[in-house]
């Protein structure tokens, strides 16, 4: 560990390139991670974040490129980093025979931790994950998200210094999304660094410091989320409707209208600094359309104009 | 209450990864363990259970019958030429039962290997692990099964801790091979029961278990040399009423060769998998 001024770089990738026969799932990225950062992973299905998360987990093999994490490289020291990692994957996998309780304790073991350390640990685990009632239930009935709720806290047995959360909030209700959010937050004050992907831009722009936004294995760009929106993004957003067989017809006649439109299968996305302005050259020009809404550009804006997707994709 | 942030230390003072680098298969195996022994109650009536009602049904009821007919065999009454090949028999299904689907489900099913692979533990110490208990398995299994044997007078005691360590390396030795198998299986598990209904039911029968395999055709006899059952048993008859053999080093061969081959693949591909 250094001791300098410069926060200490926990995860530096360059060059990171994954493939699958000749499939390439990740094209070769540079990124870099510092200590107590939260750090973003977004894009749309298949685009790789999921193989790079695991890459950084020190499980899956790299193919190519450069990969150091907390000062070493997986592929030699993959246990020592793990000691020190906690891992959310994107599919639960608890041991399903086995109690809430249970689960948290066996995986605890795997770290060395001892049994004392555990019993405590496992109290306050569970009511991080707010199971304090479910913990002599089987872990296979569990609800959807309480095996999540699980995941997650079973990650943090160990006191990780980087967390790893692939899609952590998916299948949680809006309620426990939102309790995370919070502990996710306090586990920032603590100086763990955070690194997660997510399908939510809401939460991407809450939880994140700093994103790439992926596809089909390459960055498309990187910044905090107030700067991705700055530079890929208008300040405000006009969306209309013109009804299923309108949108399309009102469409040609938009080209010129702000800085930039996107036509969605149900409706317009109108760009520019100023939605209601727009919206009265719309007016102007004759069309009426069914709904019309004004609201300032998001990371959703980015996401789809960086990928050319919907989320729904 | 102290909660998880109040007492927060960190994994770089909590974690000294050298403890799960030194003790990780153990770990394993334990786990394996608190897994299986939510199944105690069918597990020790099945232990019991089955190796008593097949000793009175067979081993008594057939054996009358042989020993009416044909006197000694192997120049002994047939329940003690039978009892070391039952043994060896039931390690060899223990050692099977304990590296097969448990594999299946730790890669695929459940993926539980892939979770204890996420933590400081890595793929040479789950294959341990899981071999660790399959050998613990074993040895209780003989014990118990031994200890029954000489209930029924079919077995000596003193021969019960000879007879264990062979049933360990039988059940160690094939168990690795079934490892092996087992951690190449991608799909649903059909090729595992294939496996067993054409290789490990049939080796019961090809093994010399009920039968002294000189009387049988020689193309019986040469099957039984593929067996590592027969080897185990043949090991196992001599030291338990000392049937001469002059095969004893080859048995001894053949069985650690199927141990080092199963182990030789075994290993590499649980860190593959694990690592795609
Ligand atoms: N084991 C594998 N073998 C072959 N191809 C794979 C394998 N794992 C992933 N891929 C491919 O790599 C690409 C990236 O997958 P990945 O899981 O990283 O996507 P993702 O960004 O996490 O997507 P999602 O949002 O759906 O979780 C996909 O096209 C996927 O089909
Ligand atoms: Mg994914």
């Amino acid at each position: 560990m250094t001791k300098s001024s410069e926060p200490e770089l926990v995860i530096r990738a360059k060059g990171l390139r994954k493939t699958y026969g000749d499939f390439v799932a990740v094209a070769g990225i540079d990124f870099e991670v510092k200590r107590g950062e939260a750090f973003g992973l977004l894009g749309p299905n298949g685009a790789g974040k999921s193989t790079t998360m695991r890459m950084i987990t020190s499980t899956l093999q790299r193919t190519e490129g450069e990969l150091t994490i907390l000062g070493k490289d997986p592929d030699k020291f993959g246990p020592e980093i793990r000691a020190h990692l906690g891992v959310v994957p994107q599919q639960d996998n608890l041991d399903r025979q086995l109690t809430v309780w249970e689960n948290i304790l066996v995986y605890g073991r795997y770290f060395g931790l001892s049994r004392k350390f555990l019993k405590n640990k496992i109290e306050e685990l569970l009511a991080f994950a707010q199971l304090e009632e479910k913990r002599n239930v089987k872990s296979e009935e569990l609800s959807g998200g309480m095996k999540r709720r699980l995941t997650i806290a079973r990650g943090l047995v160990n006191e990780p210094e980087i967390l790893l959360l692939d899609e952590p909030t998916t299948g949680l209700d809006p309620q426990a999304r939102h309790v995370l959010w919070d502990r996710l937050f306090r586990l920032k004050e603590l100086g763990v660094t955070l690194v997660l992907t997510t399908h939510y831009m809401d939460e991407a722009e809450q939880l994140c410091d700093r994103l790439i936004v992926m596809d089909k294995g390459q960055i498309m760009a990187e910044g905090s989320p107030a700067q991705l929106i700055k530079d890929y993004s208008s300040k405000e957003v006009l969306e209309v409707r013109f009804g299923s067989a309108g949108n399309s017809n009102a469409a040609k006649k938009l080209q010129k209208v702000g800085d930039r439109i996107e036509v969605l299968p149900d409706r317009i996305l109108i760009y520019s600094s100023n939605g209601e302005k727009v919206l009265e050259q719309l007016t102007k020009m004759g069309l009426k359309p069914v709904t019309s809404l004004v609201r300032r550009s998001s990371l959703e804006d980015v996401f789809l104009r960086l990928t050319g997707r919907t989320l729904v994709d | 209450m102290s909660d998880v942030f109040s007492n927060w230390q960190g994994a770089a003072k909590l974690v000294d990864p050298r403890k799960p680098a030194r003790w990780g298969s153990f770990y394993v195996a334990l786990a394996r363990g608190r897994e299986s022994f939510k199944w105690w109650m069918p597990m020790i009536a099945y232990g019991i259970g089955h190796p008593v009602l097949y000793l009175m049904s067979i081993g008594i009821g057939l054996g009358s019958l042989v020993s009416k007919n044909l006197g000694l065999v192997d120049g002994v009454p047939y329940l003690t030429f039978l009892a070391p090949a039952l043994l060896m028999a039931s390690a060899l299904q223990a050692a099977v039962d304990e590296t097969s689907f448990v594999v299946l489900q730790g890669f695929s099913w459940e993926k539980s290997f892939h979770a204890m692979n996420q933590t400081a533990i890595g793929g040479r110490q789950i294959a341990n692990g899981l071999m660790l208990y399959a050998m613990f398995r074993v040895i209780i299994n003989s014990i118990v099964y031994g200890v029954i044997l000489v209930l029924f007078g079919a077995l000596s005691w003193e021969s019960i801790p000879g007879l264990s360590l062979l049933a360990l390396l039988l059940g160690t030795c094939w168990g690795y091979v079934f490892m092996a198998y087992a951690s190449y299986i991608h799909e649903e598990g059909d090729m595992l029961v294939l496996a067993m209904r054409f290789i490990v039911a049939p080796m019961f029968m090809f093994s010399g278990t009920f039968y002294e395999l000189k009387n049988m055709p020689e193309l019986v006899q040469n099957i039984a040399w593929a067996s590592p059952l027969w080897h185990g048993t043949e090991l196992a008859r001599s030291l338990s009423y000392g049937s001469s053999d002059p095969y004893t080093f080859w048995h001894y061969a053949v069985l650690l060769g199927y141990g080092l081959i199963g182990a030789a693949f075994a290993y590499p591909q649980f860190m593959k998998r694990l690592s795609r």
